[in-house]
């Protein structure tokens, strides 16, 4: 397990608190966006393409506490834009870890190393450094050269200095698998705590056959990438939403799960759609609709997201919400065994059970590689 | 315009990436990032409403659907010629060029 036992402890605890009170709409991370301004131009990030006085604009602490204490989720995710670049990233990270939230500083680490004096290690700060590959990939991926270079060398310091550090990764269609098992090697041998994954989010393309391809190559490509995972390869994420990512379970989307909130209020009705916006949590929540989303919904803006933000949480209330659930859980926590079901020479009996589910299973593509030309958009929150 | 119209075009302009004009029954101009909009209405507005990020100012502003004559696309769509397929396009270009230098 790559999460301190109190943090899991943390969850745990908080997620039977509010199944017993009969609360299902509850948030687990908070995405807490404090501005949108980067300091790299990623391709197709839809997060900086903002006129420059919406850029300019950030949120003050008060309003990050506001927001954490308004919608009480145990972890809190800073994503952006860079959150390093707020000039009062330190106050934020204070404030939040005084509430004894985990906290998650999502960044490109273009300037951890000089500013890693700010902050304090504490099992409450953890670096999220995102990483999409090897070095040759990630600088294509971010488009600049050196930023791997530099990532790696504030990783190794702030692992030095004594700090919580795991990596974020974004996998994309035409991913090799191989390129990513030597990359988690190469992660795991630079002594990261975790590491997190997500597929790439498309929805921009016409709801066609194309689209069910997009979603089972997904799945052999995380298949190809974790069926054989090796013991020391940590996740810092749910065991159970690897397997859904690998076609292994069928889960709907909990949009709630993670609400997001940043200058424009809160989010509706998840971290990459923006279908508008709600002045408070509650209101958020009460406001919209939720039967519009989701994979089983068949909104074709959700129809083929995978994506962390909306399924972990998922996993997370299936760990919770049965017996099945959590003895796997605690079984691949504790014994490994991700990918058992694809290296038995499953997979198809697999696909089967869940086309019979009705839920877009279609063949694999010929080759099963996952191979595509077209990268799909980042998962950064293009307006609806 | 029509409710039926007016509604296209805020939807239209919400997904726009530059600042829209907003063109009042008053006469009046309002220019901005339209961030979003509630044809049901909401608890701090109860009739349909957008909302815009104004430059000079440090709140949303909040108009109210039946105020609004038109919207306009005025400023520059940030979101232009900045794909992924914009951006693996001009990289095929370069490399083709510097292949022939």
């Amino acid at each position: 397990m790559s999460v301190p036992v109190s943090q899991a402890f943390t969850i745990c605890s908080y997620v039977i608190r509010q199944r017993m009170k009969g609360n299902k709409y509850y948030p687990l991370v908070l995405m807490l966006e404090p501005l949108f301004r980067c300091n790299l131009e990623c391709a197709g990030c839809g997060k900086i393409q903002y006129p420059e006085h919406v850029l300019q604009r950030r949120l003050t602490p008060e309003q990050c506490f506001r927001a954490a204490d308004e919608c009480g989720a145990p972890v809190i995710s800073l994503p952006g834009g860079e959150p390093l670049i707020h000039p009062e990233i330190k106050e934020i990270v204070e404030g939040l870890v005084v509430r004894k939230k985990y906290v998650y500083l999502c960044t490109n680490a273009l300037l951890l190393k000089r500013k890693m004096g700010l902050f304090t290690p504490s099992k409450y700060l953890t670096f999220s450094v995102h990483l999409d590959g090897l070095e040759e990939d990630h600088d294509h991926s971010v488009c600049r050269d050196g930023t791997f270079k530099t990532a790696v060398e504030a990783i190794q310091e702030a692992l030095k200095r004594g700090f919580r550090v795991t990596t974020n990764m974004t996998l994309f269609e035409g991913t090799d698998p191989e390129r990513v098992r030597e990359f988690f090697d190469y992660l795991t041998n630079l002594g990261v705590e975790g590491m997190m994954l997500s597929p790439g989010y498309s929805y921009t393309h016409a709801p066609d056959q194309k689209h069910f391809l997009h979603r089972n190559r997904t799945h052999d490509l995380f298949n190809r990438i974790l069926a054989n995972p090796k013991k020391a390869w940590q996740f810092n994420q749910s065991p159970l939403f690897l397997e859904f990512l690998m076609g292994h379970r069928d889960y709907n989307c909990t949009p709630w799960g993670t609400p997001t909130y940043n200058i424009f209020g809160w989010q509706k009705p998840c971290y990459l759609l923006q279908d508008g916006y709600a002045r408070t949590f509650k209101q958020m929540i009460a406001e919209t609709d939720w039967s519009r989303y989701g994979h089983h919904t068949n909104n074709p803006l959700c129809r083929d997201c995978m994506v962390h933000s909306g399924y972990e949480p998922t996993a997370v209330n299936d760990t919770f919400s049965s017996w099945n659930g959590f003895l796997r859980t605690v079984k691949l926590t504790l014994f490994g065994g991700l990918g058992e079901g694809y290296r038995n020479g499953r997979q198809a009996e697999i696909a089967a059970q869940l086309a019979a589910s009705g839920h877009g299973q279609k063949p694999s593509s010929p080759c099963g590689c996952g191979c595509s030309s077209n990268k799909p958009q980042e998962p950064s929150g293009d307006k609806k | 315009m029509t409710e039926t119209e007016l509604a296209a075009v805020i939807e239209k302009a919400f997904d726009y990436r530059g600042d829209v004009t907003v063109d009042l029954k008053d006469g009046r101009q309002v220019v901005g990032f339209l961030s979003n909009r509630n044809l049901k209405g909401a608890e701090h507005c109860s009739e349909p409403f957008i909302e815009l990020m104004i430059a000079s100012q440090p709140e949303l502003v909040c108009i109210a659907c039946r105020d609004i004559v038109n919207i306009r696309l005025t400023g520059e769509d940030t979101a232009a010629g900045k794909s992924w397929e914009d951006w693996a396009a001009k990289e095929a270009t370069k490399k083709k060029t510097q292949g022939k230098a």
